[in-house]
């Protein structure tokens, strides 16, 4: 309803709503691509979010940033649900960074892969990337640096579950060469636990 | 221990206290081990994630954000305002011209099916020729597609001159071959360039138009095609011919062997497709006015076309053509087809051959939008597109240009398609083989297709006026549930209006709680009627009944024995499901007490009691079993429902409240799904006093219809919880409502006084209309009253007189006259309510009655409540789409709900406003 929007208030929503795009487009982004595995179906997927964050206001949501990746998650499921029958296309020209021409969660195990990746980070993400995908996801949100509460609040799923597949995914990645490899790499560095970390 | 307890303690997610006991094991090697390898992990995955590259920012994004936040746009002047209509109007009489004036031309040609080509005036006969080969080469028909070896299309090209053999054979590259060996048909080219440098707009001009269509036909009255049945061509070196041109990688134009499945797009304009699908980009509205006719400067004619007519006005109407052909994967550009931008997609079989008939599949907008590039997927195929294309922001009305995309601009050639305003397409290419005989019809579209949703919704039909003078009753049994409100929340909330058939009125009004005077007379409850203008027809009078029931102290509470039925299948576990049912369950045992016993059973593929009858105040057994609930596998609802019964009639308490709580979704899959049978169930169950209460949760595929009904039945109630506000409402403020039923079967009769009134409708209750002889037979069920519940019913009355409009039977000829009321003319009252109830173990029925005057209140006098019940019914009738909403607009309950706000101590009149304000919104995008 545009005449509501004029104002003060409408002022400050779009203040809030463009800052919030600034610090969360891209990687919102980033994160919708890993679950449809499509660059044109997660930036459809991060407007959605936004333009639903625009009927919302400060007060109304605690934090947006849980906010918007919930919002994001349900529906990148959603989009990929409906393209569970349709055969994979070449996205070619369509991802901007060279690599994630083919969906990112390739389940595909290929040693040379492995080899070729030297990348350490690109490396531990094509272990991620072969966990199942519960704990796909919750490891990708952990990455993406929420804590359990916000991962419990995305994905729709209990706490203790979310604590259970973390730990499964955590079991299953220190088990892959190469997660094992950087583990011994930092282990110089000081491993103790981290305190609760707050939510981006 | 429990493992994961240590990988959240490295990740530092546990609180102090877990921490403390986490900690008591960590003088274990392995222990230790574990937790400083999960700490490094996630510390590595969070800094590998932090260095990995984002993608670039969607300027698509910032557009529409502008564009949300733009401010209102100036009123166009009228000219802009009309040129819409005015187009499509023009464009759809043309097609109707065009079309009657092709169709005669074929009852023509079927007479003159030997001449070689149509009567025309002599020069323009090459004209003709070529314009109608350039069609038919613009037009990837299966037929004309045929996949010509180079020597075929030097034969065709031959054959091809207008007026040189009896056999027209064309096909596209045919007509390139034309063009381009100039001097063979020196003849035919100069036309053909005029035709394709034609300007755009000269394509209005009726003559342009009937000649394309004429030329279409010229090759038609030729018996061009000459095809045996199956639509091979008979020309014997195209029928030999195995494989497609040489140019069929290169050129635009695919060529199928015949029995590909064929299909036309239609592309739409890109906003209404997405914002009503909720998809995101939000496009301007494309209006292309006008004829799109590529610019004859912009390539070489041979690429030209005469071909596509766009008339839009939010949807463009195109000559986009899609093949679909599994094995001819392609976009050859390396281009990810956007079909989201295709709000048609239209099948038409091989048969067009043989089968004239066009018809095509109006797609629902909606689902097309949603399945977004996936439809392209399913169908790798060659899009054709036009300009218009909805992605741009804005098109004014103008002639669009056809290169939008690039090499894109060569596609368009493949158009040759129109499409009249009914949706049907017309495409001259394609019935070029219309067997004489067959008169081709033009079918209007089907019905879209329904969107995908297995939501399940009776649908309603409104109560309408009666006449007081044929039917001066009115019965009905009452309803306290308030589930369609909570629905219709749920709807608003996440931005979708309900589906009328979810907007139950009575359950609308009734999910307020209004301030009628509590009984005082030892009645379980008090009936309270008033009556004021009616707000939405001012010549109309409302009447308001309201019932109060006795308030019970949640200390005097009965004790209850109930069991918890929960739903554990797959379908419950998002958050918004299962775990919402365990905390509406903490919340209630938090309210019990020792002298009640509750138990619990899940079902879903399998039923168990998961927790035997327990009292009240071993709260931390309750809260353990309910903790453990998970969901998992499918749902046999009724071996639950048995199960439970059975539970609670072991544990029957008498004189207390026996119920069994049924928790779910309502999507009974397995086992007894005919609700016939579990009606029977409940009903039986119920008189045996165990009552069963309904609390739906959960969307996508809620099943409204079912639980309604199997509260009903089972005396008992049914509340629809989204969210854990609701469920506070409907387990702690009205737990004793819920719980402690004080009257059941309680049933209204409405006797009118004819000398006042002359018609009447109830507003709402339509499913719970009795019939009149019911009311006093005490063996119908009808609804229960909860303690402290209210319940209100409205009747909208046209007063004497002013009922002649409406339908009603002719004077009846044998009966006597209506006999002046019991109180002569003297009688003001206007009606008189009766009420028939049972206490809740008693099998005799009790009776009261209570007349009302009307005292010419208008409704500014009226009590805020009635004000507000009567915005909120409007509400309703406006959801709902009603034919008797009158005057009423979403603006208007705004205003009634507002004055009749009154003091809203939960704000749960505000959160009204609120809705209606989403409504307003939603039905305006």
């Amino acid at each position: 309803m545009p005449h509501d929007r004029t104002g003060t208030k409408a002022a400050g929503t779009r203040q809030w709503v463009m800052a919030l795009v600034a610090e969360y487009e891209q990687r919102l982004t980033r994160y919708a691509q890993r679950l449809t595995g499509d660059l044109h179906s997660a930036r459809d997927v991060v407007q959605h979010a936004f333009l639903r964050l625009c009927d919302e206001s400060p007060t109304t949501i605690e934090r947006p940033g849980a906010w918007l990746y919930t919002v994001c998650h349900r529906r990148a499921i959603d989009v990929r649900r409906q393209a569970i029958r349709v055969l994979p296309l070449d996205t070619g020209d369509a991802t901007s960074n060279g690599h994630a021409s083919q969906p990112v969660y390739s389940r595909e195990r290929d040693p040379r892969d492995a080899a070729e990746l030297k990348d350490a980070g690109r490396a531990l993400q094509r272990a991620v990337d072969l966990l199942p995908e519960a704990q796909r996801q919750v490891v990708n949100l952990w990455a993406e640096g929420f804590d359990y509460r916000d991962i419990s609040q995305i994905t729709g799923r209990g706490e203790a579950y979310i604590r259970v597949l973390m730990h499964r995914a955590l079991t299953e990645l220190r088990r892959h060469p190469i997660a094992q490899q950087l583990i011994s790499d930092t282990a110089l560095r000081n491993p103790t636990p981290r305190s609760p970390t707050p939510s981006p | 221990m429990n493992k994961a307890q240590f990988t959240a303690y490295a990740l530092g997610q546990l609180s102090d206290a877990q921490r403390s006991k986490v900690e008591e094991h960590m003088d274990r090697e392995e222990t230790k081990q574990i937790t400083q390898d999960a700490a490094r992990l996630g510390a590595l995955l969070r800094d590998a994630r932090a260095a990995e590259p984002l993608p670039e920012r969607a300027a698509a994004l910032y557009a529409a954000l502008d564009e949300h936040f733009a401010p209102p746009a100036p009123r166009k002047p009228w000219i802009h305002r009309f040129a819409l209509p005015v187009a499509l109007a023009a464009s759809l009489l043309l097609n109707v011209v065009a079309m009657s004036y092709w169709l005669s031309l074929q009852h023509t040609h079927v007479a003159e099916n030997k001449a070689l080509l149509p009567p025309g005036e002599g020069g323009r006969r090459p004209d003709e020729g070529a314009a109608g080969a350039t069609l038919l080469a613009t037009h990837p028909h299966p037929s004309a597609s045929l996949t010509p070896s180079p020597e075929g299309r030097g034969v065709d090209a031959a054959a091809g001159l207008p007026g040189s053999a009896g056999k027209f054979e064309m096909n596209p590259y045919a007509a390139d071959k034309l063009v381009r060996d100039g001097g063979a048909i020196a003849s035919a080219k100069p036309v053909e360039t005029q035709a394709l440098n034609a300007p755009a707009l000269q394509v209005w001009n009726e003559g342009t138009i009937f000649e394309s269509y004429r030329s279409a036909l010229g090759i038609q009255g030729n018996e061009t095609l000459n095809r045996n049945g199956s639509g091979t061509l008979s020309n014997p070196v195209l029928a030999s011919s195995p494989l497609p041109s040489a140019l069929w990688q290169t050129d635009d134009v695919q060529y199928f062997p015949p029995g590909q499945q064929f299909r036309l797009s239609r592309e739409a304009a890109g906003k209404l497709v997405r914002s009503e699908g909720g998809d995101s980009r939000r496009g301007g509205i494309a209006v292309v006015a006008g004829t799109t006719m590529p610019a004859a400067d912009s390539s070489p004619p041979v690429k030209q076309g005469l071909n596509t007519l766009t008339i839009s006005g939010g949807n463009v109407y195109s000559g986009g053509i899609t093949f679909s052909a599994p094995d001819i994967a392609l976009d050859r550009l390396g281009r990810k087809p956007k079909v989201e931008n295709f709000g048609y997609e239209a099948p038409l079989t091989q048969a067009p051959f043989n089968q004239p008939v066009v018809e095509l599949r109006k797609a629902n907008a909606k689902t097309l939008a949603a399945q977004g590039a996936g439809t392209a997927k399913q169908f790798p195929s060659l899009q054709t597109r036009t300009a218009g294309v909805a992605g741009e922001p804005q098109l004014t009305p103008a002639v669009s240009t056809p290169t939008a995309e690039g090499q894109m601009g060569r596609r368009q050639n493949t158009g040759g398609v129109f499409m009249d305003a009914f949706g049907a397409i017309v495409a001259p290419g394609i019935q070029t083989a219309v067997p004489p005989a067959a008169k081709p019809a033009i079918h209007p579209a089907p019905q879209p297709q329904p969107q995908l949703n297995t939501e399940a919704y009776d649908p309603i039909v409104e109560n309408p006026f009666r006449r007081v003078a044929d039917e001066p009753l009115s019965t009905f049994s009452i309803d306290v549930d308030t589930a369609s409100y909570s629905n219709v929340r749920r709807f608003l909330m996440a931005g979708q209006l309900p589906p009328p058939g979810a907007v139950r009125i009575e359950e609308l009004v009734n999910y307020f709680t209004y301030d009628y005077p509590p009984p005082s007379d030892g009645r379980p409850f008090s009936v309270a009627a008033d009556v004021a203008a009616c707000p939405w027809n001012e010549k109309h009078r409302l009447v308001r009944i309201g019932l109060k029931g006795r308030e019970i102290d949640r200390d005097v509470r009965p004790a209850s024995n109930l069991v918890f039925l929960v739903d554990v299948s797959g379908s419950m576990q998002p958050e918004n499901k299962l775990p919402l049912v365990k905390k509406s369950l903490r919340m209630l045992v938090e309210q019990l007490t020792e002298r009640d016993h509750v138990a619990m059973v899940v079902y879903a593929g399998s039923s168990g009691l998961v927790l035997p009858s327990t009292t009240g105040s071993e709260r931390a057994t309750l809260l353990g079993a309910i903790d453990c609930l998970e969901s998992g596998g499918s749902t046999n609802g009724a071996a639950g429902l048995q199960l439970a019964y059975n539970t609670a009639r072991d544990g029957f308490i008498k004189g207390g409240t026996n119920r069994v709580i049924l928790c779910t979704d309502g999507d009974f899959n397995v086992g007894i799904t005919s609700q016939d049978e579990l009606v029977r169930l409940i009903e039986t169950e119920a008189k045996s006093g165990v009552f069963l209460s309904a609390l739906g949760f959960g969307m996508g595929n809620y099943k409204d219809s079912t639980l309604e009904k199997l509260a009903d039945k089972g005396n008992g109630n049914y509340a629809y919880i989204d969210t854990e506000r609701e469920a506070r409402k409907v387990f702690v403020e009205q737990l004793s409502g819920t719980l402690v039923t004080i009257a059941k079967d309680v049933k209204i009769q409405i006797e009118f006084n004819p000398a006042r009134v002359g018609a009447f409708r109830l507003l709402g209750y339509e499913n719970r209309v009795l019939a009149h002889e019911d009311f006093n037979n005490d063996k119908k069920d009808a609804g229960e009253i909860g303690a402290g519940h209210s319940v209100t019913a409205l009747y909208e009355l046209v007063p004497i007189g002013d009922e002649a409009g409406l339908p009603g039977v002719d004077p009846l000829k044998y009966q006597p006259r209506p006999k002046a009321p019991a109180g002569g003319d003297d009688n003001h009252e206007l009606l008189t309510v009766k009420l028939r109830y049972k206490e809740p173990e008693a099998e005799q029925s009790q009776l009261l009655e209570k007349p009302l005057v009307d005292d010419a209140k208008p409704l500014a006098q009226a009590p805020a409540d009635f004000k507000f019940a009567t915005a909120v019914t409007a509400f309703g009738m406006i959801l709902r789409g009603s034919e008797h909403r009158g005057t009423a607009t979403l603006a208007t309950v705004a205003e009634w709900a507002n004055n009749g706000k009154g003091a809203d101590l939960q704000g749960y009149r505000a959160e009204f406003l609120d809705l209606v304000a989403r409504a307003a919104r939603l039905k305006k995008d």
